[in-house]
């Protein structure tokens, strides 16, 4: 979508967005003043069918200086300190945070904040001496951490093996009950111990985090990875220098039929999102710099050979309800094996385009792009109708052991990311032990992430970040607040009743 | 073919399953529930399961209790067969066992405690894990657990004849200790049919040889009982309740599970 000074004024004069949140706005808003089919030669074709709003690209802005997502290698400045920063290389705990949080405020992503802060047990681990006064360091860090990047997207790793500092870091996420840092576990049955699991399971379900990554699955289609952001499984030195979406649920009201779907309109709309992503890593790779003046770059924090893209998905549960609709079926899609198939056809084709195009300096990722189940977002109303990835719809969600079933088949189709969440009951906190099960259970019929959390928190994850339900209705009253995770948070349950999520407690468990 | 036609023809009265369950052991299993018990304890949250030929329950095949079971997987670890009182059910149980352990999966009893232990000697055999129920030890529990004709599970002042199997409750949980099954024992805490420390400290004598084993104590509550009102005047406080665990705390080093 194209900004207008009018837009920058409204941001300007707001009155509930703090100094900083104003910045970043006029920021973003300053890179949508550049129409791109000037600037990247998007044709008129490919202009429409995002202004239809068939293809979203988050705005993530046209006059692009940096890419989306970045995740550097922490272990430069562990091993080498930092250049730019006059840094030396840490010889203590101390200084290794002081360090790490030093190199945040420099790592830049479409949100201004960093996404991603390392794989924070490995890199602290080596100098951690003392279990007691060391915890107070850990845990004061992660509480700067949640200060100073007011933004949920902020995603740290763990795991897959067990350490002390793992041990602390979980210990304080759930002292410190902050939305920031997101995290996740890279979980593996075979390297990760069964307590250590256990002790992420109970932080999942007290604090919603750490999710549980399918390590095997991710290294295997990946090599080395980090988990970013929401959920986003990117290489490691590398990130992404973009996501856009196809918003499912609008293009099938366009539609007369599945096969129509599948085989005419899908193909079309996703072919033109990709040749719009071409164009914007032609124009940041060429054109904006970044690669040639950041220092990440030139220490070897990222390489710009590491890096590749995401073309993502919204709104499978309403394209699969349109269509049975249009067949004559009363059925919804979680809950229905026709709906089933048409989904099945629809990823298909997906893969199938996706898997035909060369991308645009993705040497990475054998020059594709990477499919990805995106989270959902409040950008348009459209957004109504479109339930995040390949979720089902809250409020048609079936019973637990059918859900983990029928979503499993799914996850095969996004390497960059997709996550699916169970709200549980309380008493699931007293048997951590059958969570494991479940979660053994889902990565055993291919899911690559999951995460669980209890209905009655105040800090819950609404689709891939967290936020404190106390501080969306802060906002819903129109108070300014620290993060725009808020912003998003809220609006995002407007759309899709996240908060109502269906309870995983002993009825719905038991299939009563 | 002929297995399968075997499993096919073994009929046991099923309850209800639950394809996911937490508290039936350890680790997500799924629980069968089957008809029929052979006591009728006054406070008895599942009073529906207790006759054998019980309205809310349907006849079903061994074959067709394992194929719901494959549904739950991968999701569950094992299975328990709770009730009412599995070990009625005996041989029945031994290939549905003998083919969930083929796929991997624990087999695990939920028991009243009161069984023959030679009669069900094969099934104990291939059983993993008991969770033992011990109702109460002594004199006055033939009133909680064996007052047959107590329908309504409400007051009753009649007399009760003891029968023989009252008192195996606890020379079966010592045999089965030693044979290293037993993973947890329960004691559901009232007041008024049993004593309640004597109780513990004969359990505790038993299990503290065997410090894997969990002590789960649960304060009596009216809920899905019959005659609710009946079992709250009967509830230990909080506190008596905290009391009578701590008390186990001091006589053995198993881990005790207080539920309130």
């Amino acid at each position: 979508m194209l900004a207008t000074k009018e837009d920058l004024l409204n941001v300007i004069t707001s009155n509930n967005l703090t100094y900083h949140q104003k910045l970043m706005c006029l920021g973003n808003s300053a890179e949508r003043l550049f129409d791109p089919r000037e600037l990247l030669g998007y044709t008129d074709e490919e202009w429409e069918y995002i202004n239809n709003q068939m293809i979203c690209d988050l705005n993530e802005g046209y006059a692009i200086y940096r890419p989306r997502y970045i995740i550097p290698d922490y272990e430069v400045y562990i091993n080498n300190g930092c250049k730019f920063l006059s840094l030396p290389a840490p010889t203590d705990l101390d200084e290794a945070l002081d360090g790490l949080l030093i190199l945040y405020t420099h790592v830049p992503s479409v949100t201004t904040y960093p996404v991603f802060i390392g794989h924070l047990d490995t890199l602290l681990d080596r100098f951690v001496t003392n279990e007691d006064t060391d915890y107070i360091k850990i845990k004061r860090f992660l509480n700067h951490i949640d200060k100073m990047i007011p933004d949920s997207f902020c995603h740290a790793n763990i795991g897959p093996k067990e350490t002390l500092a793992g041990r602390l870091i979980l210990k304080a996420i759930i002292e410190l009950q902050n939305p920031t840092p997101n995290m996740s576990i890279k979980y593996n049955k075979e390297t990760t111990s069964r307590e250590f699991a256990e002790l992420a399971a109970k932080a999942c379900l007290l604090v919603s985090k750490p999710s549980f990554a399918n390590d095997e699955y991710y290294k295997s289609d990946l090599g080395d990875y980090a988990l970013a952001s929401c959920y986003n499984a990117l290489p490691l030195a590398g990130g992404a220098y973009s996501l856009t979406r196809l918003r499912l649920g609008t293009i099938a009201k366009a539609v007369k039929s599945a096969d129509d779907m599948v085989n005419n309109l899908l193909p079309k709309v996703a072919k033109l999102a990709l040749s719009t992503m071409d164009k914007r890593h032609k124009f940041l790779v060429e054109k904006s710099n970044y690669f040639n003046v950041d220092f990440l770059t030139k220490e070897g924090f990222i390489k710009r050979e590491n890096f590749t893209s995401m073309i993502a998905i919204v709104g499978l549960a309403d394209a699969v309800n349109f269509i049975l609709n249009l067949e004559g079926l009363n059925e919804t899609f979680g809950k229905s094996k026709r709906g089933d198939e048409i989904a099945t056809a629809i990823l298909d084709k997906l893969k199938e385009v996706n898997d035909a195009h060369t991308g645009v300096y993705v040497e990475r990722t054998n020059n594709h792009y990477l499919l990805h189940a995106q989270v959902g977002a409040g950008l348009h109303d459209e957004d109504k109708n479109n339930t995040p990835a390949h979720r089902v719809k809250v409020g048609q969600e079936p019973m637990l052991l059918e859900h983990l079933k029928q979503s499993a088949p799914f996850h095969k189709y996004f390497p960059s990311g997709t996550g699916d969440l169970f709200a549980f009951d309380q008493t699931y906190t007293d048997h951590l032990d059958a969570v494991v099960d479940i979660i053994d259970g889902a990565f055993a019929l291919g899911y690559r992430y999951i995460t669980t959390y209890l209905k009655n928190t105040d800090l819950i994850r609404v689709t891939g970040y967290l936020v404190k339900k106390s501080e969306v209705e802060k906002y819903r009253k129109g108070e300014a607040v620290l993060r725009d995770t808020t912003w998003y948070g809220s609006q995002t349950d407007d759309n899709a009743q996240v908060f109502d999520r269906s309870l995983r407690d002993e009825a719905n468990v038991k299939g009563e | 073919m002929l297995k399968e036609n075997s499993l096919e023809n073994i009929h046991v009265k099923l309850h209800r399953i639950i394809p996911f369950s937490n508290v039936e052991g350890i680790g997500n299993r799924c629980s069968i529930f089957l008809q029929g018990c052979n006591i009728n304890c006054l406070y008895c949250h599942n009073p529906e399961t207790i006759e054998m030929n019980g309205n809310d329950s349907k006849v079903v095949s061994i074959a067709y209790l394992l194929d719901e079971i494959k549904k739950s997987m991968p999701f569950i670890r094992g299975i328990t067969i709770s009730g009412g009182e599995p070990t009625l059910h005996n041989k029945k149980l031994i290939p549905l066992f003998n083919e969930c352990h083929k796929l991997g999966l624990t087999c695990y009893l939920d028991s009243n405690g009161f069984f023959d232990f030679e009669n069900i000697g094969d099934l104990i055999n291939v059983t993993d894990k008991f969770l033992f129920d011990i109702k109460g030890l002594g004199t006055g529990l033939e009133k909680l657990c064996f007052d047959y004709n107590n329908k309504n599970g409400s007051e009753n002042n009649d007399e009760v004849s003891i029968p023989k199997i009252m008192y195996k409750n606890l020379e079966n949980l010592s045999k089965l200790l030693e044979l290293g099954k037993v993973e947890e024992v329960r004691l559901v805490h009232i007041k008024g049919f049993y004593d309640a420390k004597l109780t513990v400290s004969k359990i505790a004598e038993l299990i503290n040889k065997y410090p894997e084993v969990m002590f789960k104590i649960i304060r009596v509550h009216g809920k899905g009982a019959r005659d609710e009102k009946y079992i709250l005047k009967h509830s230990p406080t909080i506190k008596e309740h905290n009391e009578l665990c701590e008390y186990a705390k001091t006589l053995c080093k198993n881990k005790i599970i207080v539920i309130n």
